[in-house]
């Protein structure tokens, strides 16, 4: 199996490394084949909204930078672990950016009706499996039910299966290595 | 407990910047505010974070203002990254402060898919963020078929956006009298001026005679990394 991890933490003193770290080693272990991202150190400008990667060469991002590389990345992976701190209940701005410029060129701009709602329809046959693992300081019920619908949205309108889960900084790290070892479980990594 | 506001900034968190629909929506709302004497002022959020200066500017004016207005568009069920960016700055802003001044924080969303249901997740976010900064949380506005209006003026449209220019004018009003916007402009901007149907169906035509302009209609549908796809 081939992963690839999206690190959006905030920076080098993160919880969200500890995750990642743990990720990466378990995978590695199991025998996967891992591909890391810390997109910090990433040049990735933000997605200009311009269409371009659905009208002017479609399925590529017209902006020429690491961003243009991801759709390729995510394609030749089974998973997609998309790490970050959840701030007021969703993404890192560091792991949106990577999001909103993958995002459109692994779809269609025509419209399609799932489950009675309109989104756009997928390029390729499919799309890997979506995992992500979010970062609170403290429980917060409301952060992390918007996250976790939010992930799950996601996984609708990229016409695949999400799966999230929460870690809290104050979590020991043999509770952290335990959340992450039961979403991958849950997520079916074998 | 909500203040009567003498400052409103509207934050545009649209890559597109003026040309976006954001910005029709946000301006009809902050016209109509500069109308009843509160002053005004906008930032384009694709303008304000390339630089520090341009930071500290966006910050100055989010000191200065009573009322906030973020408008943008859904992008991947979510706000874009460089509005997140601006929460995220704001929050770190206000974090180092030691005595607060009372704001409100009100949002308007606008998503491209017909349904105004997508952007339920986008406007908790804006609402968790006013909740962790402590800003009074006035409300928000969402509407689908956003890709309709595309930067032009509202007041220009006529009555393929009565129903959203009904609920952003009731919006101003409750909001110019320091209160929340009212559940009759939310349900209000959620109506699609016209069928569903029909914004289905011009919009994948549009995307066909768009597309012909310097690509084939067959061209949509390449899928350049299909060779290495698992």
């Amino acid at each position: 199996m081939k992963a690839l991890v999206l690190n959006g933490s905030e920076n080098e003193e993160s919880t969200v490394n500890t995750v990642s770290d743990y990720l990466v080693d378990f995978l590695r272990i199991e025998n996967h084949k891992v591909d890391v991202i810390v997109l910090r150190d990433e040049k990735i400008a933000p997605c200009l909204g311009c269409f371009g990667c659905w009208l002017k060469t479609p399925g590529k991002c017209v902006i020429n930078d690491a961003g243009s590389d991801l759709p390729r990345k995510i394609l030749q992976s089974n998973f997609v672990f998309l790490l970050t701190p959840v701030t007021f209940g969703m993404y890192s701005s560091q792991l949106k950016k990577a999001i909103d410029r993958y995002a459109c060129p692994l779809l269609l701009p025509f419209f399609q009706k799932i489950n009675g709602e309109v989104h756009h329809a997928i390029r390729y046959d499919k799309n890997p499996k979506l995992v992500a693992i979010g970062v609170l300081p403290t429980l917060d019920e409301e952060s992390e039910n918007n996250f976790n619908t939010l992930v799950s949205r996601n996984g609708i309108n990229l016409h695949t299966t999400a799966f999230s889960s929460i870690v809290y900084m104050i979590d020991k790290p043999d509770v952290i290595k335990q959340k992450v070892i039961s979403t991958l479980s849950k997520a079916g990594v074998q | 407990m909500m203040q009567k506001p003498t400052s409103a900034a509207l934050l545009v968190g649209s890559p597109k910047g003026p040309n976006s629909t954001s910005n029709s929506l946000g301006t009809f709302v902050l016209d109509k505010l500069h109308e009843k004497g509160i002053a005004t002022e906008k930032a384009y959020l694709c303008q304000n974070l390339s630089s520090e200066e341009k930071k500290a500017s966006l910050l100055r004016l989010v000191d200065q203002s009573d009322l906030i207005i973020l408008a943008f568009p859904l992008y991947v069920d979510c706000l874009h990254s460089q509005a997140i960016e601006t929460l995220e700055l704001i929050a770190e802003h206000e974090k180092g402060k030691c005595q607060k001044s009372k704001k409100s924080f009100a949002a308007i969303a606008n998503s491209g898919f017909p349904e105004a249901i997508h952007n339920s997740k986008a406007l908790e976010v804006c609402r968790l963020f006013a909740k962790q900064v402590g800003f009074d949380w006035a409300g928000g506005l969402a509407m689908g078929g956003g890709g309709m209006i595309s930067g032009q003026p509202l007041a220009e449209m006529g009555g393929q956006v009565r129903n959203q220019t009904k609920a952003l004018g009731i919006a101003a009003e409750a909001l110019a009298n320091g209160e929340p916007i009212p559940d009759s402009a939310v349900v209000s901007m959620s109506k699609l001026g016209f069928p569903r149907w029909m914004y289905l169906w011009m919009g994948n035509r549009g995307w066909k005679q768009q597309a012909k302009k310097s690509i084939s209609v067959k061209e949509l549908y390449n899928q350049p990394c299909k060779e290495i796809h698992l």
